[in-house]
């Protein structure tokens, strides 16, 4: 269990956390956020890159910093931006990888071509990097991080640049991993989750915003999102009057997704909230660029 | 042991190191051809020569051998610059008077002076033992360390070494050796390869045996060695310096961000020193870095020794204390901040 006690973080001109409590069981967590919310800084901190400058992470009560190569041996970690060597072979990326880690060579290789195999990539696997697509590259890196069979698994934004085949194949081997690993991973795509994540935490301004499982994150907005049909020319005024959250052209009539807090028109019917809607609502105010200073 | 191996195979995957490595040794080659070329002619007349120097016949002994008087007669010959015959003898002459000094190691008759036709040596000392090849050398350093460290940063594989099983601390170490290991194989590849080249392209395999200071043309050596001695001097002072630069390039790499202005830190390192003057306080402490250490013609110019507790002690075998030392001192007591990163702790 990874427990994140009383954390505030800030960089020379921002404050990205303020004094947040969080904690991670097996399962898959899942940090949901706009841009700049800060998910990035808080993996870099679970995988001791950055450290705090208040509070304290604890992986089964020790203080990670103290524990140290202890902690980063049961680590996995794919970056945001994925490294690799151009010049190597996908194959020879993961060997290095692999060293870094201190499998054996026999392992290894067997560990790597079951990977590869399991990621669709074997066929490829001796050729150079560099001409890989960014969702081949992004596959790489997630086989690098789950070389160590790391207890604690760590994944920023994995399914940037993936195909919708390759996501619902990386989903799949997630869930199979989470049965006995804390798995953390950072996204902004919430289809990307719905349906493996155990938990959501969602930041916003500098603080945990929910901390629970998706259900329950979303019957938050039970009774608050409607849908309604409109002709084209009314759109426009209802956008005025309301927060919409969708709008799709079905046989000359607008679909219009919106919220509506209290005492909506019998006229507009009430849908199931997803997460979605939670997303949209909830960070209707940020701009996706917090930390950008003039 | 795994990890040792993976980095140094960065070295060999790196098109940029081993572009520069192959053009260095390509030019070592073309010098070598060159002076070849240019000194053939000269290499003929071993006879003539000793014919001139039968004249001089009886006239050596050690007695004469004052090393102000060889040092004013080389002075003299430097000065004259038309290069006739005589001039060569007279020059053959100087170098007799300097193996007579050293008779007793050679068992030769000092008093019949006798030519070896050195220009091989001679050359061979002229670019592995000067500037030349220290500057080679610690270029090609520059870029054989390079794909170990700096590599790992433009890439982004730092966040993954840096979160990785093995450690930071094992893995800084594996890096540190891995650089010397490679620098070591370098040094010793490109000197024992220059070596070959200059005694088979100029066929002067007997003459590793004969005394450094019967070479016409070099300073005079206070030491009492022959030229294979000389050369192994020259091999193990230019490894001491080549590990001194790279721990001074390792510290550079692992805080510069770009490849380029690492590589343009490790050729101001080298080129710098060698404009500054050779003489006084400066020339003095420049001695003792890397670009100019590495050379051991150092080691012939007398002009170069500090007084050390009433002892006159060459400033290159100072100069290498020093630099293994601090050499040491920095890989063990930074062994850990050695590799940074980006990371932010
Ligand atoms: N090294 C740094 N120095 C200063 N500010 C930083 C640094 N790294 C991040 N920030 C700021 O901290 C905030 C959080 O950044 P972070 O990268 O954690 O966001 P994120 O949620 O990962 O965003 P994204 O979805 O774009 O990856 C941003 O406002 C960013 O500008
Ligand atoms: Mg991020």
């Amino acid at each position: 269990m990874l427990v994140i006690k009383g954390l505030s973080k800030r960089y020379a001109d921002k404050v990205v956390y303020e004094n947040i409590d969080l904690t991670f069981d097996k399962g898959i967590s899942v940090l949901l956020a706009p841009n700049g919310a800060g998910k990035t800084t808080l993996m870099n901190m679970l995988v001791t890159i950055a450290k705090p400058d208040k509070g304290q992470i604890l992986y089964n009560d020790k203080d990670i910093y103290k524990l140290g190569d202890s902690y980063r041996k049961i680590l996995g970690y794919l970056p945001q931006k994925v490294g690799y060597y151009k010049n190597y072979t996908a194959y020879e990326n993961l060997m290095y990888v692999a060293a870094l880690k201190g499998l054996r060579e026999e392992n290894a290789d067997s560990i790597i071509n079951m990977y590869l195999d399991k990621f669709g990539l074997f066929e490829v696997k001796d050729k150079k990097v560099k001409g890989f697509s960014g969702g081949m590259l992004q596959r790489v890196g997630i086989i690098g991080a789950l070389l160590n069979e790391p207890e604690i698994l760590v994944l920023d934004e994995p399914t940037a640049g993936l195909d919708p085949k390759e996501r619902v194949r990386l989903k799949k081997i997630l869930s199979d991993l989470g049965k006995e690993r804390i798995i953390i991973v950072s996204t902004h795509i919430t289809s990307d989750i719905e349906f493996i994540a155990n938990k959501i935490v969602m930041i916003k301004d500098r603080k945990i915003l929910h901390d629970d499982k998706v259900d329950t994150i979303c019957s938050k907005y039970n009774g608050k999102i409607y849908e309604v049909f409109l002709d084209a020319n009314e759109v426009a005024e209802f956008e005025c009057n309301n927060y919409v959250l969708m709008q799709q052209y079905e046989n000359n009539k607008v679909k219009i997704r919106f919220f509506m807090d209290e005492g909506a028109d019998i006229n507009y019917r009430s849908v199931i909230p997803n997460l979605d809607d939670v997303f949209v609502c909830e960070y209707k105010d940020c701009t996706g660029s917090e930390g950008v200073l003039e | 042991m795994k990890l040792y191996k993976e980095e140094i195979k960065k070295t060999f995957k790196t098109r940029l190191s081993l572009g520069v490595i192959l053009l260095i040794i390509l030019i070592q080659v073309c010098a070598v051809v060159a002076s070849y070329s240019k000194l053939r002619d000269n290499c003929k007349d071993v006879k003539k020569y000793n014919e001139y120097a039968n004249a001089y016949n009886g006239t050596l002994d050690e007695s004469m051998v004052d090393v102000n008087d060889i040092r004013l007669m080389e002075n003299d010959f430097y000065h004259r610059k038309d290069d006739t015959v005589e001039d060569y003898f007279y020059q053959q002459y100087l170098a007799s008077i300097c193996r007579a000094k050293q008779v007793e190691k050679i068992g030769d008759n000092v008093n019949i002076p006798k030519y070896y036709n050195a220009i091989g040596i001679n050359c061979m000392a002229q670019n592995l033992t000067s500037t030349v090849t220290s500057f080679f050398v610690l270029v090609g350093i520059i870029f054989i360390v390079l794909p170990v460290y700096s590599k790992d940063r433009e890439n982004g594989m730092d966040y993954i070494i840096y979160t990785s099983y093995l450690g930071r601390k094992e893995i800084c170490k594996v890096k540190l050796w891995a650089a010397y290991v490679l620098v070591g194989l370098w040094v010793t590849i490109y000197y024992l390869f220059s070596f070959m080249l200059y005694v088979g392209v100029f066929d002067c395999y007997d003459m590793l045996t004969i005394p450094i200071n019967s070479i016409g043309c070099l300073l005079l050596c206070p030491l009492r060695i022959n030229v294979l001695e000389y050369f192994i001097l020259g091999y193990v002072l230019l490894l001491i310096s080549s590990f001194a630069y790279t721990s001074v390039m390792l510290f550079v790499y692992a805080r510069v961000n770009y490849t380029v202005f690492c590589i343009g830190a490790g050729v101001l390192l080298i080129i710098l020193p060698m404009f500054l003057p050779k003489n006084g306080i400066l020339g003095r402490v420049t001695c003792i870095l890397p670009s100019v250490f590495g050379k051991a013609d150092l080691i012939i110019g007398n002009a170069v020794s500090i007084n050390i507790f009433g002892h006159e002690v060459l400033l290159a075998y100072f100069g290498a204390v020093v630099l293994l030392t601090a050499t040491m001192m920095i890989n063990l007591v930074y062994k850990k901040t050695f590799w940074i990163g980006r990371v932010d702790l």
